[in-house]
């Protein structure tokens, strides 16, 4: 049984960027930093369990969505191939990336058992295959591998993961809202690294008593009867889902008006950032964010709502100046910028 | 010209990857540029505007020697009872283009196994700051170019525009069509006019390019862009305008350092040392080390009376010869490796390539004999499937002794990186040390991205001191070097007993550890240890330290080279060390994007 996802106190900035992934996931991924105990693995799985369930290609390895549903690349296997082919609901999950994880294990490999019994090649699928049209999370993102984090970002942005080694040649769909933690206080990730997530949270435990009381109040009810607690928060769960989902389908038809698009290259602009991934995910979360809000256009409630996820970890920093350390400057822009 | 996909405002990559499809002559092109600024979506774009038929092979990350270069097929060789090869990527993309993203991560191996391939045209992409792409495998791209950095709204606006609409699949074919267009007129352009000929000469010998190759691209670069704009013969403006795409990333080493002064990075870091030229309206230098912009009008160092020199009067007006320094601008320091020894340990870190102990560390080829163990299963299995028919195997493959095959590993460990810094009152004078300064924070920043541990000694008045034992914490360290006061005479032969005494104890701790001193220092020396000669003391102590196992070491030359006294003793003392040696000014890394571009606005190219 799962800890509602409704019934976690505060954090609205971890749960506005997780909605806002789910809803299109090409945002781009979440960066959650703060400390441990902040209820972020619980607000990611929480939030997977109550979504409804997708459609997939029955026996499709990789969960692919059939294709008139057009979701993404597919891969090439048999069942995708099928036209006429039955289809199943899944249910997104998350797949947590461990951070001892070898490059075979995420990539994937041939299996070897198959190879020295029988003589021929199979390939072992790896953590990104299952990770297709899922979470993937990765605990203390800081702390994992260089290399791997090449390896993972790759696939992030490309949503496919091609695999050339021992003798095997496979690409297959890799598409997943990617969503790492760190804790900043032991060890940063290279700033590149930081621009590959689309958003970033910063989360603190809740520093009030009502607060910290509600918290507790909440996980003592869950502990001693996880069902009856479920039950009494089944409808805020319902009445979320239903508008995640409604969201996601109005998404296609919300608008991004002309001025809404100079007020965002207006604060990029003025942050002189190299890159554009920052102006590319304001729009897309803007858009989001409107889409859940039953909006028909983003207007600038929504840029200023997630502005500051899209730009603290892109902005320029002195060298070991503390993240978001120019979120002042940011304000200022943000108001001269979205008035 | 925005016919590829993410190519608004990036005319120059556009063009060299458009260049690139309609001459395979020119080897291919490289787009520098930072995270974000669509280099990959441009290369991948390639594709569409290729001849139909032409192979297009994406390289993956991973991608070891034998996925390029092929390497046994065991699944047929068992089938077949003899060896059969596979193909590898290389092979795949003869006649056609093999596309790397991210060059800069790819392993040294594969780096050199593509440097020498033959018959593909090469595109890549790769971060202008990050890593060190060998010179070898730039030389092998006709073409370099910089993506352009678009800050300007409007520009950033028509970028945002075409990303949200997606790539143009019409676009796409006009483009294709007008390369094969391109691709045709090439073949019938008359040959270079002596003119134009000896216009690439010259180019190529300003350029102080390496070797000839230059020229060569430079022709074909030029003849590409006649065809390509369909103009009836080659003009020394078509050879002007590729002149920076393909001469620049070929310039000498040293050459390489300059960057013009009025090419500025950004405005972020602006640090106090500009105020202290007077009459030098001129920004600081982007790479961070102030004796450009000190310049000429910099006295000699030693004199640090002379009020010509712009020194800050002391703030305090009590002490005048105890001052704490504000830390400089900081820079991308040049990529430091200390080289590879014959120890083998577990492999964590980043900075240098060291054997692995293990299970540490990456397979980077698998050997007959190894740490029994690690056996390379594939490896064991390519090795026995040539005879699985001859062993009269039926169902499991048959292995036998002779077919086992190991891993040999190699990885990255991290080093305490020891800076002993010279803060003596000669180092206040031109105020030399607000540069030191930015140095050592530049240089804490590499270790804090190479996970290495760090310590600072300083020496000055009449002794050594060690101002922040081995840490983990680069922030610690960063503190401490703000706080550091400079003034006094200037001990070195106490910094080196100090730096001495805090590695031997590091290695007691830890034997196989790897310990890099960094000396930041001009050589000079004038308070002794033992009442003996300064500097002759300093030059023995130096010698005890020189050759150590496990210690490498740095020296970073603090003395300003245009003052007329300069004494080049720390060049001396680094031959003593048995040190390598490097001055303040070129301790930056040179950015390649941002030397492109340079040249290309000198040139006015568009």
């Amino acid at each position: 049984m799962m800890f509602p996802f409704t019934a976690i106190v505060g954090q609205e900035a971890l749960k506005t960027g997780l909605i806002v992934n789910v809803i299109d996931p090409g945002v781009g991924g979440l960066l959650v930093m703060g400390e441990k105990g902040t209820a972020k693995s619980t607000a990611i799985r929480s939030l997977a369990d109550l979504l409804p369930a997708m459609t997939a290609v029955a026996g499709c390895p990789y969960r692919c969505a059939p294709r008139p549903q057009g979701d993404g690349p597919h891969c090439d296997c048999p069942a995708c191939a099928d036209p006429a082919g039955a289809t199943v609901p899944v249910r997104m999950r998350v797949v947590e990336l461990p951070l001892g994880i070898t490059e075979d294990r995420l990539i994937g490999t041939i299996d070897i058992e198959e190879a020295l019994q029988s003589g021929r090649k199979r390939f072992e699928r790896g953590l990104l295959a299952e990770a297709n049209r899922n979470f993937l999370y990765v605990d203390e993102v800081n702390l994992l591998e260089d290399h791997i984090v090449d390896l993972l970002l790759d696939s992030a942005a490309m949503g496919r993961n091609t695999v050339e080694r021992e003798g095997i040649s496979v690409s297959h769909p890799a598409r997943f809202i990617l969503v790492g933690s760190m804790n900043p206080e032991e060890g940063e990730l290279r700033p590149q690294f930081l621009d590959r997530f689309g958003l970033a949270v910063r989360v603190a435990g809740l520093s009030d008593k009502e607060g910290r009381l509600q918290i507790l109040r909440r996980r003592m009810a869950f502990d001693a009867d996880p069902a009856g607690f479920a039950k009494g928060w089944e409808r805020e769960q319902q009445a979320l889902a239903d508008r995640i989902a409604t969201a996601r389908d109005r998404l296609p038809g919300v608008t991004v008006p002309e001025d809404i698009l100079d007020r965002i290259v207006a604060i990029t602009a003025s942050l002189a950032l190299d890159g554009h991934r920052a102006d590319i995910v304001m729009v897309r979360a803007a858009r989001a964010l409107a889409a859940f809000r039953g909006m028909a256009e983003a207007g600038v409630e929504e840029v200023r709502d997630i502005a500051g996820f899209a730009l603290m970890h892109r902005q320029r920093r002195q060298p070991f100046e503390e993240m978001g350390a120019g979120a002042g400057r940011l304000d200022q822009i943000l108001a001269d910028t979205l008035t | 010209m925005t016919m590829l996909a993410g190519s608004a405002g990036q005319e120059a990559a556009c063009l060299a990857v458009l260049l690139a499809a309609g001459e395979p002559g020119l080897g291919g092109g490289l787009l520098i540029g930072a995270g974000g600024t669509g280099k990959s979506a441009i290369a991948r774009a390639m594709e569409g505007v290729l001849p139909e038929g032409t192979p297009f092979v994406t390289v993956p990350l991973h991608a070891d020697g034998p996925a390029l270069t092929g390497a046994i097929d065991w699944e047929r060789s068992v089938a077949e009872g003899r060896r059969v090869l596979r193909p590898g990527l290389l092979e795949r993309a003869r006649g056609g283009v093999l596309l790397l993203d991210d060059l800069h991560l790819l392993s040294p191996e594969t780096a050199g196994l593509l440097s020498r391939a033959a018959g593909v045209t090469l595109v890549a992409t790769a971060r202008s700051a990050e890593g060190d792409l060998s010179r070898h495998l730039l030389d092998r791209f006709g073409l370099v170019a910089p993506m352009a950095l678009l800050h300007r709204p409007a520009e950033r606006r028509a970028v945002l525009i075409a990303a949200l609409a997606g790539p143009d699949p019409g676009a796409a074919d006009r483009a294709g069509r007008l390369v094969a267009a391109a691709r045709s007129r090439l073949l019938r352009l008359p040959v270079l006019a002596p003119l134009v000929e000896e216009a690439i000469a010259i180019l190529a010998e300003e350029a102080d390019a390496e070797g000839h190759r230059g020229e060569l691209f430079l022709a074909r670069a030029a003849r590409a862009l006649a065809a390509w704009e369909g103009a009836p013969a080659v003009t020394i403006g078509h050879v002007e305008r590729m002149a920076p795409l393909v001469l620049e990333h070929r310039r000498r080493q040293e050459r390489a350092g300059e960057t013009p002064p009025e090419e500025q990075r950004d405005e972020a870091g602006d640090s106090g040392a500009s105020q202290d030229t007077p009459g030098d309206g001129s920004p600081p230098p982007p790479d961070g080390a102030q004796d450009h912009s000190a310049g000429a009008d910099a006295g000699p160092d030693d004199h640090p009376g002379d009020p010509s020199e712009g020194i800050e009067p002391p703030r305090d007006g009590g002490r005048p010869r105890e001052e704490v320094m504000e830390t400089g601008e900081s820079f991308q320091v040049r990529p430091i490796r200390p080289p590879k020894d014959r120890v083998r340990r577990h492999c964590q870190g980043r900075r240098s390539p060291s054997a692995a102990r293990g299970r540490t560390g990456h397979v980077i080829r698998t050997v007959d004999r190894g740490e029994p163990g690690d056996i390379a299963l594939m490896a064991t299995l390519r090795a026995a499937a040539p005879f699985q028919r001859a062993r009269g195997r039926e169902g499991r493959i048959l292995i036998v002794k002779d077919d086992l095959r190991y891993c040999r590993r190699e990885g990255h460990v991290s080093s305490l990186v020891l800076f002993l810094v010279d803060a003596s009152g000669s180092m206040g004078a031109a105020r030399r040390m607000v540069a030191v300064k930015g140095a050592v924070r530049s240089l804490l920043m590499d270790c804090y991205q190479k996970r290495d541990r760090v310590a600072l000694a300083a020496f000055r008045r009449d002794d050594a001191e060690l101002v922040l034992p081995p840490t983990r914490s680069v922030e610690r360290a960063e503190r401490r070097l703000d706080g550091l006061p400079v003034g006094g005479r200037t001990p070195l032969a106490a910094g080196f007993v100090e730096a001495g005494r805090v590695i031997r104890q590091e290695q007691r701790r830890d034997a196989r550890g790897r310990i890099l001193l960094v000396l930041l220092s001009d050589g000079r020396a004038n308070q002794a240890l033992a009442g003996g000669q300064p500097l002759d003391e300093s030059r023995n102590a130096a010698r005890l330290l020189a050759g150590r196992p496990g210690l490498d070491i740095l020296v970073i030359d603090t003395e300003d080279k245009r003052s007329f006294h300069r004494a080049d003793l720390a060049r001396q003392l680094a031959a003593d060390l048995a040190a390598d040696y490097v001055t303040l000014s070129d301790l930056a890394a040179p950015d390649l994007a941002d030397l492109v571009r340079a040249t290309r606005r000198r040139l006015s190219f568009h």
